[in-house]
């Protein structure tokens, strides 16, 4: 018989509940695809689940959880990526899918903001999640590297990288 | 913009709600790993065990080589010996067919694992 998971299912489906949000909101701004992000949200939670014997219980949950799903997200961007190659389309260069999109449209009043989440959601892969990880989900830069697996400092690029396009680019439509 | 404005912008960043059947489909998913069989629970202990013919099929093969060292040496029969005896109404040379057989332990052992890394 298999082992049994170290956390009993019905506990863990009250972290499920606590975290989906702010997991699924994390992968979908990394992949800017709902569905990929659904599939890759659950994949998390599973992982989590299965290897839950690996979480340090004397740190917040959410770090580890996103870090697995952060992992996962890069894996499903790398397979889109080779996809987008072969059909001569950089990842980076692609523009967010419009489903994305139109999900997203809906939840944000506000002009400015709805301006500012396509602008992050416009940043290269490594700078949007370090951005929404640090800045929307309030994880220390320490967390945000852990997460990405670089350096602190490599974090810090990111971050100081990032602020400077979205200042231009919040600049530029303000003045359009 | 200043920094300070655009951090509290993106601090404040609207997100987006997941699809509403999202934790009853992890759940579900869950509930299924649970109710499976040890298959994928544990395949490196699979893994492991896969290699255990090996253990007795290299036993052999050194065996039938230490014979055969012996033999030539010290001009020691196995065939004067009682097992001798008991393995002289084999058709083939024992010592051939220890080493045949644990060759052949040894490659079931390997395509075992060959096998099973393939399935991953």
């Amino acid at each position: 018989m298999s082992a049994p998971a170290p956390i009993d299912r019905g506990a863990f489906a009250s972290l499920v509940t606590e975290h989906q949000h702010r997991l699924f909101a994390l992968v979908l701004m990394m992949v800017r695809d709902p569905a990929g992000a659904d599939d890759v949200t659950q994949e998390a939670f599973i992982r989590a689940y299965r290897h839950f014997d690996r979480y340090d219980s004397r740190r917040p949950f959410y770090p580890w959880l996103a870090t697995i799903a952060v992992r996962l997200a890069q894996n499903w961007l790398r397979g889109r990526g080779r996809v987008a190659r072969r059909e001569g389309t950089a990842l980076d260069e692609a523009p967010i899918p419009p489903a994305a999109g139109d999900a997203l449209v809906g939840l944000i009043a506000g002009e400015r903001d709805r301006r500012l989440w396509r602008a992050v959601a416009a940043l290269p892969s490594g700078e949007r999640t370090a951005v929404y990880m640090h800045y929307r989900q309030d994880l220390k830069v320490a967390e945000v590297a852990s997460a990405l697996g670089v350096t602190t400092g490599t974090v810090k690029t990111l971050l100081f990288r990032a602020r400077r396009k979205l200042r231009q680019t919040v600049a530029r439509e303000d003045t359009a | 913009m200043t920094t300070a404005e655009l951090e509290r912008a993106l601090a404040a960043l609207p997100e987006p709600a997941p699809p509403p059947e999202l934790a009853a489909a992890v759940m579900a998913r869950l509930a299924r790993i649970d109710d499976e069989p040890s298959r994928t629970a544990t395949p490196e202990r699979a893994a492991g065990l896969a290699w255990l013919p090996v253990v007795p099929g290299f036993g052999l093969v050194l065996a039938g080589y230490l014979y055969g060292l012996v033999e030539d040496r010290w001009g020691l029969e196995i065939a004067a010996s009682p097992l001798g005896a008991a393995l002289a109404g084999l058709p083939v040379d024992p010592v051939v067919l220890a080493t045949a057989t644990g060759t052949l332990l040894c490659l079931v052992a390997l395509l075992a694992r060959e096998g099973d890394r393939a399935l991953r």
